[in-house]
């Protein structure tokens, strides 16, 4: 079911917005002229109608989608480089460098994700690689919890012992004890990880802070949407429902 | 009302494995309540299987055919306890017993919270562990092996279970601790309990069992021991291994030694009561975690005051098999590739290490279907065994060895044994082994140290 939906979400964001045009920023001036035009949904060949500038709202909604699937997918990504090399580090180094990074990730999950944006922001520009790297760093900190875990549940492994007895090697051990420790561990977490990824991506949208025009997630159509909330409801209530299925997507299967 | 558990064609399979014999097969039982049933057959017949599976207690890849009953109920709802009649396990590695992070008795309780510590201290005292006061706040890591096992009968007893699945419930204990054993099953099985059990030990069966059911009737080959005729020239006369003790725990050597020698190609067999600490002595002497403390050198050098960080340079002198056998065994490889990974690390090519990995496999018995399995996948005598194979690859100057036949029937026994004496034969291996095994004792011959209790000893 969960595949069948995530299947169903990856096809409406890679072919939705060829249903009509494709272009989010393509001006309709016929819709804009006639009296049934804009934001009064369904005429003719704009399936959600247009906002009142005349663009196709479908067409921005599934290329909201898109990208926030883009963001999404690329923060979880960082999110498992980083979480995977900080916990590695966490699980590996003792004494004052151990603490030196245990300390790092403790601060950086301490952070708000809104006040780390607005810096990246304001130093380093915008776009789609800051926010997807604002949004990793964010992301790492329960990958590298899980990971410093699980590397410390297979160091202390009875078998571990008798293997380094026995002559095995860095190489070995990591092959064949490690390797499968951190990967298991790294992928638990990113799975649990990718719709808290969405939801706080969501959030920077709506906010303004994710990816700058003319790219738009769904985050920033809500904030488009929500100013003509009396007028035209569907406006805000199919990104909403498009966050929602996006979600449900990307649950993890208990 | 006294049928109790029936089984009429049961057998198990493993899912994807189109050609291979299946697990256990054809199995028929009434076992009536205040009898006591024994399967019995070879390592790896597939007792534990039987024993389980219809209870649902069974691997992701396991396949049940047939019909198993249990007080008139298919068997494999009663773990979820849906009827009053209860099903008690005692397990075969005595540490899967219990939960890691609770002590003893409070994982009793959790199941029977009606049962009074009085009551509990009994039965320890009737199984022959001292008056339980102590074991019974303990954590599981805290207990050897033998008292483990003996706990779990108490736990499984705790419960007031109509029916005692007792999986190779002796193998880690003592002669005398194995006859209070065998009194309190009896004295149970008079009192209307019903058993079933799993046994290599002729003693317990003859002891406990009101009669048998062979499993497996398929014989499982013994391939010919590989006849190298290269014999080690003479053996340097020299110390192997010293071990300075500085604290023993409550255990004493004889003569009140602190300090212990090994010379290469000898056998030293490390006897005593369970819970002594002989795992101790040998976690020690491998480096391991373990509450004893003392110096451990190698050829003359010390190599290790304990607890240090690594002792990486003492690696492939050793060979070790812990207690457990299936806890050496690395869970994500296979049988093959572990002890082929032995070989590979002496410079040999892989296809070479694969094959004399099959032959080290054949020579202990485990059976070819077995070669792909992970340890999980395997029974608990033949990961022992894969274990023995995966130390003996390394070609080691010392073999330690923590209960190696444990889960071993006679047949099996008698090769590992073979195979350990033809290892010291080859290649001067010395062997440093802990056993309650008098038998295996008398089989390796060599000197044994006896480890005592310290203070009065325990009157019977």
């Amino acid at each position: 079911m969960t595949r069948k939906l995530t299947l169903f979400v990856l096809v409406l964001a890679a072919v939705g917005p060829l249903g009509s045009g494709g272009d989010g920023y393509a001006v309709d001036w016929a819709a804009l002229d006639s009296t049934a035009g804009a934001l009064h949904g369904f005429p003719g060949n704009h399936w959600l109608g247009t906002d009142e500038l005349g663009r196709d709202l479908w067409v921005r909604l599934c290329l909201g989608l898109r990208g926030s699937i883009v963001v999404g997918v690329l923060a979880l990504l960082f999110a498992a480089l980083l979480g995977t090399t900080l916990g590695a580090l966490m699980g590996v180094l003792r004494g004052v460098s151990g603490g030196l990074v245990d300390r790092a990730v403790e601060i950086l999950a301490a952070l708000p994700v809104t006040v780390l944006a607005l810096v990246v922001i304001s130093t380093g520009g915008r776009g789609l690689w800051p926010v997807a790297a604002t949004l990793g760093a964010l992301g790492a900190v329960p990958v590298a919890r899980a990971v410093r875990v699980a590397l410390l549940a297979a160091t202390s492994a009875p078998y571990l012992a008798v293997a380094r007895i026995h002559g095995a090697g860095f190489w070995e051990i990591a092959r064949w004890s490690y390797a499968p420790a951190v990967g298991a561990a790294c992928g638990t977490a990113c799975r649990l990880l990718l719709p808290q990824l969405l939801v706080a991506e969501g959030l920077l949208g709506f906010l303004g802070l994710s990816l700058p025009e003319p790219g738009m997630t769904l985050g920033s159509l809500l904030a488009e949407g929500s100013g003509r909330l009396s007028h035209a409801p569907w406006a805000v209530a199919t990104p909403a429902a498009a966050v929602f299925l996006l979600l449900l997507a990307t649950r993890s299967r208990a | 009302m006294g049928l109790l558990l029936q089984w009429r064609d049961l057998g198990v399979r493993l899912r994807g494995e189109a050609g291979a014999p299946p697990v256990v097969s054809g199995l028929n039982l009434d076992l009536h309540r205040g009898e006591c049933v024994a399967l019995t057959g070879p390592s790896g017949s597939g007792k534990t299987t039987a024993c389980l599976a219809p209870f649902g207690l069974m691997n992701g890849r396991m396949e049940m055919t047939g019909v198993a009953r249990f007080a008139g109920l298919p068997a494999w709802n009663q773990c979820e306890q849906t009827g009053i009649e209860r099903v008690a396990f005692v397990l075969q590695e005595p540490v899967n017993n219990f939960a890691p992070h609770l002590n003893i008795i409070s994982q009793i309780t959790d199941f029977n919270a009606y049962i009074t510590e009085e009551k509990l201290r009994k039965w320890c005292v009737e199984l022959g562990l001292d008056d339980g006061s102590r074991l019974l706040r303990q954590y599981p890591h805290q207990c050897s092996g033998g008292e483990l096992q003996r706990l779990a009968l108490v736990a499984a007893l705790a419960q007031e279970p109509a029916l005692l699945v007792a999986d190779e419930p002796t193998a880690a204990l003592d002669a005398t601790s194995r006859d209070a054993w065998c009194r309190v099953v009896r004295r149970r099985c008079e009192c209307g309990l019903a058993v079933l059990l799993v046994s290599h030990d002729p003693q317990v069966l003859a002891a406990v069992a009101n009669r048998q059911i062979p499993v497996g009737l398929r014989p499982i080959p013994l391939a010919d021991l590989p006849q190298n005729t290269v014999e080690m020239s003479e053996l340097a006369d020299d110390v192997l291994l010293t071990v300075q003790l500085q604290d023993s725990g409550s255990a004493q050597l004889p003569g009140g030694r602190g300090c212990l020698t090994l010379a290469p190609g000898q056998n030293l067999t490390v006897t005593g009561p369970s819970g002594v600490g002989k795992s101790s002595l040998l976690r020690l002497v491998l480096g391991l975690p373990s509450p004893w403390k003392g110096q451990v050198e190698w050829r003359g050098k010390g190599l290790c005051v304990w607890p240090a960080p690594s002792r990486a340079r003492l690696s492939s002198v050793m060979g070790a098999v812990l207690q457990d056998g299936r806890s050496s065994l690395n869970p994500q490889r296979t049988a093959l590739d572990g002890v082929s990974a032995g070989f590979r690390r002496r410079g040999n090519s892989w296809r070479a290490s694969r094959h004399r990995a099959a032959e080290e496999l054949a020579a202990l018995g485990v059976p070819t279907e077995c070669w792909p399995r992970t340890p999980s996948e395997l029974s608990v005598g033949q990961a022992q065994r894969v274990a023995l194979a995966q130390a003996l690859a390394c070609e080691p100057a010392l073999l330690v060895l923590d209960e190696p036949t444990s889960a071993q029937d006679l047949g099996h026994r008698q090769r590992v044994v073979d195979r350990l004496l033809l290892a010291q034969r080859q290649h001067g291996t010395a062997l440093l082994v802990a056993t309650h095994d008098a038998e295996l004792v008398v089989a390796l011959g060599g000197p044994t140290l006896p480890l005592l209790p310290a203070g009065p000893t325990p009157t019977v």
